[in-house]
């Protein structure tokens, strides 16, 4: 058991902003499927033929499945599970648009299980994926209740884009330009028995990717597998918003300070509440002013055992009455009675008095009634008693008062801060930048900023605005260069790509085509190319500078082992 | 300060809710009135006795949509509509414990229990060896003694709501209640 101590409350606001009658009906609707319509009943029915089929095929010992497309233990993802799904075409690793340079470096899927009834966000290091309920539609294009399974993989710097094998180059009316990301994702998804859903356009993802506050707008593209292309899909993605995230260090606010106030507040409010309490319980003890007897002959004279009942002690030979008699009582008064018992009925008030002879028992509830010297009596207790109470119920409610301005007072700091807290974290959310476009359909996408490709030498005079002259100058072009390993031993690439430390992209140079590459030289420069084993190698920095234009050769480090991440800390300094 | 419990109905409120209720029986876009009208005394309760505010909202969706499925079945019994509420977050609420092995979360205001257990006003909160002492009490109790413990001294609710939830007389709530707190007082002062 877990006890907490003065949480703090949640506010009425708050709590109701959470409601949602209309995902309560979507949920309800959903849930009320007839089986035969249930997610879990397809995929067991799906399942169940599937694994007849396997065992027949395995019998007539023609096993066609190979190893690799078994289903994984642990993610109940298949390993094929790039595939084509209904209303798109999604690629596979034999798609000539995308070839990754590497089978080993490879850039690796996330899987989420997702609960489609539900609103959700994922979170990744610098971006968040926001799927709203009921986004995804079977073939049929109905809406889903099955768990749904999203492969996602985010490409963030040059050494994504290459290992990606994504082609990052855009054409646009016969131009072709290299992109510049700001972030690439690849996210695909299916049902959790592996059946082909689609993103409901008309109920989109959103990705946001959180960027530099200077990042100006960058355009949104989909990979188009089909064309082999990139589709430009809006161009209106720059959001200054207000973030969900706090920068501690961008604000003076005192969060220990906040809590202390919060918990000051509450602990005030607790005594204060505690105070009124008492005096609604003392309130409840007001004595009751004596009455006095009117008819004698309806009332009960007894004495009364003073050990028994020491609130009646000052009197004696007392009268009672009864009270609001339901039934007719007149005879009890003429019958005769062996015993009289008096019991307590409500303290303080009203009695009950239980007469018994040898045929009868009756019971009544009755009050004390004064006369003569117990009336005086009774009066003076009375005047006393009431005394007492006014005297101690005007110190409570002074108590009760007193901490009432207590609270008020630490209400009133608590709020200052939570003012405070709330304006701060309006500050810091005022600054955050982020790149935000809906997802409409499973895929690649990209927020790109195109850049020209530069000119072949040849075009150069044909098309002068490709490069400004000052950039010419910058811009280093080596004709029919030539690679070997620290061996001398002569090292043969099909492309090139060339990472240049102040653009957040990678220029792919086809050696085969256009036996030529080009670099900044006012920028940090990396080249990378993959040997026929697939086997990295990166060519030596040294090279860059003293580089002539024609017939260089440049010597390449063999790194067959080189993990990603080490390659980025090498190449990105990440 | 604490305001009157919004459970508590009037013969013609009790009326009105039960047309409401007949009206969501024919119609599922009926029940937006009363899930509007319980949804924050749902949330209270679930949140009482869980640790995440997250998890609480979760779960009050859950008892909603529970109650909606099973509203053709709902019987009145002439309480209010949340007592069958209650009931459903409560089994609810235990289940999760179960299905996720999870710890019970108590939340107590510490000035006002405290009194409740030395049985007079106190400004002072709960030592760390008080704080001790109270949870080896609270352990020692059965799910259904924590259960109006918390309705009664930690959520401030009248005997006869709480009575109204856990289907048992008022007089009977009340003397558990006595007889509980008693228990828990003897541990807590010994």
């Amino acid at each position: 058991m877990k006890i907490n101590y003065d949480r703090p409350k949640v506010e009425s606001s708050s709590i109701n902003q959470k409601k949602n009658f209309d995902q309560l009906i979507k949920l309800h609707a959903s849930a009320t499927l007839p089986f035969y319509k249930k997610g879990w009943f397809i995929g067991t029915t799906i399942s169940l033929a599937a694994i007849v089929i396997g065992i027949l095929l395995v019998n007539e010992e023609s096993y066609i499945i190979p190893k690799e497309k078994s289903i994984q233990k642990n993610s109940l993802v298949s390993n094929n599970f790039i595939q084509k799904a209904e209303g798109k075409i999604t690629y596979t690793e034999d798609t000539p648009c995308v070839k990754p340079p590497s089978k080993r470096l490879t850039i690796p899927f996330e899987t989420y299980k997702i609960d489609p009834s539900k609103k959700q966000s994922i979170h990744l290091k610098n971006a968040t994926i926001t799927i709203p309920s009921f986004a995804f539609l079977t073939k049929d294009k109905k809406q889903t209740s099955d768990s749904i399974l999203l492969k996602l993989r985010v490409f963030n710097d040059p050494i994504d884009f290459i290992l990606s094998g994504i082609p990052m180059e855009y054409d646009s009316a016969g131009k072709t330009y290299t992109f510049e990301s700001s972030g690439m994702f690849e996210l695909e998804g299916r049902t959790i028995n592996n059946s082909a859903i689609m993103i409901d356009e008309n109920n989109p993802l959103t990705i946001a990717f959180d960027v530099p506050e200077e990042t100006t707008n960058f355009n949104f593209y989909e990979l188009d597998t089909i064309n082999k292309s990139w589709s430009y899909i809006t161009s209106n993605t720059l959001r200054k918003e207000k973030s969900s995230f706090e920068t501690p260090k961008t604000h003076s606010f005192d969060e220990s300070e906040w809590k202390t106030t919060y918990r000051n507040q509450n602990i005030a409010n607790q005594k204060w509440k505690a105070a009124e309490k008492e005096v609604v319980k003392h309130q409840k003890t007001k004595p009751l002013r004596p009455n006095k007897l009117n008819e004698k002959d309806k009332t009960f004279t007894l004495d009364i055992d003073k050990r028994q009942f020491p609130e009646l002690s000052s009197f004696s030979k007392l009268n009672f009455e009864p009270i609001n008699a339901t039934k007719n009582i007149s005879s009890i008064y003429t019958t005769e009675w062996n015993s009289i018992k008096l019991k307590e009925h409500k303290k303080g008030v009203s009695y009950q008095i239980i007469l018994q002879n040898e045929s009868s028992i009756e019971s009544v509830i009755a009050k004390p009634v004064y006369e003569g010297k117990n009336w005086a009596e009774a009066q003076l207790l009375y005047s006393d008693k009431f005394a007492k109470y006014v005297s101690m119920l005007d110190q409570k409610e002074a108590t009760s008062e007193k901490l009432k301005e207590d609270y008020l007072k630490k209400k009133q700091l608590f709020d200052e801060r939570d003012q405070l807290k709330n304006k701060v974290k309006q500050t810091v959310q005022s600054i955050s930048t982020s790149l935000v476009a809906p997802i409409l359909k499973f895929g690649i996408c990209n927020f790109d900023k195109p850049i020209v490709n530069r000119p072949k030498l040849e075009e150069k005079s044909k098309a002068p605005i490709l490069a400004s002259p000052k950039e010419d100058l910058r811009i280093k072009t080596i004709e029919r260069p030539s690679f070997a390993n620290e061996k001398g031993n002569k090292l043969q690439f099909e492309k090139i790509y060339v990472i240049e430390s102040k653009r957040n992209a990678s220029f792919t140079y086809d050696l085969n085509k256009n036996n030529h590459f080009k670099y900044n030289t006012t920028s940090s420069i990396s080249i990378i190319g993959f040997n026929e084993n697939q086997d990295l190698i990166l060519i030596d920095k040294a090279n860059f500078k003293t580089a002539t234009k024609n017939n260089e050769t440049f010597i390449g480090k063999e790194m067959p082992n080189i993990s990603v991440p080490e390659l980025k800390k090498l190449v990105l300094k990440i | 300060m604490q305001t009157a419990s919004p459970y508590h109905h009037t013969n013609e409120q009790l009326v009105s809710e039960l047309d409401m209720i007949k009206a969501a029986q024919k119609d599922t876009k009926n029940f937006e009135g009363l899930y509007n009208k319980y949804y924050e005394q749902i949330f209270r309760y679930c949140y009482q006795r869980l640790d995440n505010e997250e998890e609480a909202h979760d779960m009050t969706s859950q008892v909603f949509l529970k109650a909606l499925t099973n509203l053709n079945k709902y019987e009145y019994k002439g309480v209010p509509f949340g007592s069958w509420l209650y009931r459903i977050a409560m089994s609810i609420v235990y289940q999760s414990f179960k299905d996720k092995k999870a710890e019970k979360t108590v939340n107590i205001d510490s000035i006002i229990f405290k009194s409740v257990l030395i049985d007079e006003p106190t400004e002072e909160l709960f030592s760390s060896e008080e704080q001790l002492k109270l949870k080896l009490a609270l352990k020692t109790l059965k799910k259904e003694e924590i259960e109006i413990i918390e309705l009664r001294y930690f959520e401030d609710r009248s005997f006869k709501e709480i009575a109204e939830i856990l289907e048992i007389k008022e007089n009977n709530a009340k003397v558990k209640a006595h007889r509980i707190l008693g228990k828990l007082k003897i541990k807590f002062t010994t």
